[in-house]
């Protein structure tokens, strides 16, 4: 019984995580035609395609990382690479965040942000070299 | 708690922590964003090469985390004393009952997020067999508390979302 509900949840997992990249490289797809066709003859219609289709991406990109994420097996490069991509993506918000808000204030609060940008920083250069490392195995 | 003092290099009359208080509730929701990406990873992962270095990172964090959230109560101006229950702000003390001083602290130190009943009862309380209709009456015990230290607006209601601490805290002060 638990062999065959992990066989199915793997079936399940595989299927879903198939589908939303396929979603996504088809929209992908569907951008590079439309941006092509721009270059030939740039009209209204064209553009408002080509914007629209860089959101349904960007919503692609979205389901297809939260999915893997979720169902994908960390035993695979694939899931490494979305996992640090997202760490990263919310490591920068937050060391943005902390650089802006650093000149305007309090000196205990300045010296407390700036200790924490460069620890920060630290982590995510880690980060990114682990999601370098996983796309280079990835790809090989 | 430490007492709030005048940082130096602030004028006579420049409240600096005014508008600090925003900013670091702005950033203990990133760092709680960070936190809850990073623990789904290392849950996900379970004993891969990189669950080790992502562990340290995450305890980087949540202590962080925690230090500005005790920053955050700091900067709102609220002391609470988890021993006796006791709230003090602006000059005024004010005993509490333990479930109240923990629900107080505890959305103190969350601020910019909504929890709803069950929420609070698992979170706040630890206890997650307290009903809605219970932990309704509890906020409104203790924001008509709150009300003889001049604090009956600290907790506001987000509508279809929950309880959260009300984003001008402090500036009352």
């Amino acid at each position: 019984m638990s062999e065959e509900w992990n066989r199915r949840q793997f079936h399940f997992a595989t299927t879903l995580l198939s589908s939303r990249l396929l979603v996504l490289q088809g929209k992908r797809l569907a951008l590079d035609i439309t941006e092509r066709q721009l270059g030939r003859s740039s009209t209204e219609a064209l553009r408002a395609r080509a914007e629209h289709l860089r959101r349904d991406i960007a919503t692609a990109q979205h389901n297809y990382r939260t999915t893997m994420l979720e169902w994908g097996s960390p035993e695979h490069e694939d899931f490494w690479v979305v996992a640090y991509s997202r760490l990263i993506e919310k490591g920068h918000v937050l060391n943005g965040r902390l650089r802006a808000a650093i000149v305007d204030l309090p000196a205990a609060e300045r010296y407390q942000v700036a200790a924490d940008i460069e620890v920060l920083e630290g982590i995510v250069e880690g980060w990114t070299d682990s999601m370098r490392r996983a796309m280079a195995t990835s790809v090989a | 708690m430490r007492e709030l003092k005048r940082e130096p290099g602030e004028l006579p009359g420049e409240d600096l922590t005014t508008s600090a208080l925003p900013e670091v509730a702005g950033w203990i929701s990133i760092y709680e964003d960070l936190a809850t990406v990073l623990r789904s990873v290392i849950s996900r992962a379970d004993g891969a090469a990189d669950t080790e270095e992502l562990g340290r990172n995450l305890l980087w964090i949540d202590n962080r985390l925690a230090a500005w959230r005790e920053r955050h109560a700091e900067l709102a101006g609220v002391a609470i004393d988890r021993g006796s229950h006791t709230l003090t702000y602006a000059g005024k003390s004010l005993k509490l009952t333990r479930r109240e001083a923990d629900l107080l602290d505890f959305l103190l130190r969350h601020p910019r997020r909504p929890f709803a009943s069950k929420q609070l009862a698992t979170l706040a309380w630890q206890n997650s067999r307290l009903s809605d209709a219970q932990v309704r009456t509890y906020i409104m015990r203790l924001r008509n508390r709150l009300r003889e230290v001049g604090l009956e607006e600290v907790i506001t209601v987000v509508r279809n979302r929950g309880y959260g601490i009300a984003a001008s805290m402090g500036k009352t002060q």
